[in-house]
């Protein structure tokens, strides 16, 4: 079975907090552990940033949380032009030797705000992301895919 | 979401930036402010203590990093107090825990000012 829960918010930073405390207490209804939960947490949070960032224009997030027994994914939907589009991520998989990421800022710490430092904090953390951009309709939708444990039984 | 950010100077005279709350793309600008108030004043060298952090998102990672690069270029220094392994993991995964020194404690931090600027 698959439940869907849905949440429209306007599009302002005020409003992220919110998209914030829904997926803290579904993940809490699904029983993540906490690690898990401050994951999500950040995953959405970074996604909704990511679709606000550059948008002079007033725009809607459309956030749909659907989930089975295996699987939960979040999908978060601008609803207005100029939402970034879809972008080749830089490949953060690669650790250094240390264990650590290297950092996207560089030791030199020059802030380059052409890279998505947030997306690419989603991408470490989530299970698979997707990022659709449609130029007909004007809208961004990015897609984080979260796998529960196989031995997890899950709410629903 | 309230945030809660005061500053106040210490006994090195440097000075503590105490940040309490969530810090995400609404409330990174407050932080923001206040760290830029301090160092427009000439206060290069800085403690900012995220113990009352519960959160914080790339957009506060971008106003630490931001507020570090302008104290460098006054030979300041910024350093961090932090114990949340969740605020930590997200230095780790973004590599900043190289960047930043960052302490348990105040007196630990205050301590790296030994010989500083």
């Amino acid at each position: 079975m698959t439940d869907v829960v849905s949440l429209k918010v306007p599009g302002q930073p005020q409003y992220v907090g919110l998209v914030r405390l829904a997926i803290a207490g579904l993940a809490n209804h699904l029983d993540f552990t906490f690690d898990d939960t401050e994951d999500l947490k950040l995953a959405v949070t970074e996604t909704c940033s990511h679709l606000l960032r550059g948008t002079a224009r007033s725009i809607e997030l459309c956030v749909d949380f659907q989930f089975s027994m295996t699987v939960l994914e979040i999908r978060i939907k601008s609803t207005a032009p100029g939402s970034p589009g879809s972008r080749s991520l830089p490949d953060r998989r690669g650790e250094a030797a240390d264990g650590t990421t290297p950092s996207p800022w560089g030791e030199s710490l020059e802030l380059d705000t052409d890279l998505d430092v947030g997306l690419s904090l989603v991408e470490a953390l989530m299970d698979k992301l997707d990022v659709e951009t449609n130029e007909d309709t004007g809208t961004a939708c990015v897609t984080l895919t979260r796998y529960f444990p196989l031995s997890g039984s899950r709410a629903g | 979401m309230e945030i809660k950010v005061t500053t106040r100077t210490l006994d090195n005279k440097a000075h503590a930036v105490e940040v309490q709350g969530e810090i995400d793309v609404y409330t990174s600008p407050r932080v923001k402010e206040t760290i830029n108030e301090l160092i427009d004043q000439g206060h290069y060298n800085m403690v900012i203590n995220l113990e009352g952090v519960r959160y914080i998102d790339s957009t506060g990672l971008g106003v630490l990093i931001g507020a570090l690069k302008k104290v460098r270029e006054k030979d300041g220094k910024i350093v961090l107090i932090c114990t949340n392994p969740q605020i930590k993991k997200i230095f780790n995964i973004t590599g900043l825990i190289k960047i930043f020194d960052i302490y348990k404690d105040e007196e630990e931090a205050i301590g790296s000012f030994v010989g500083a600027a």
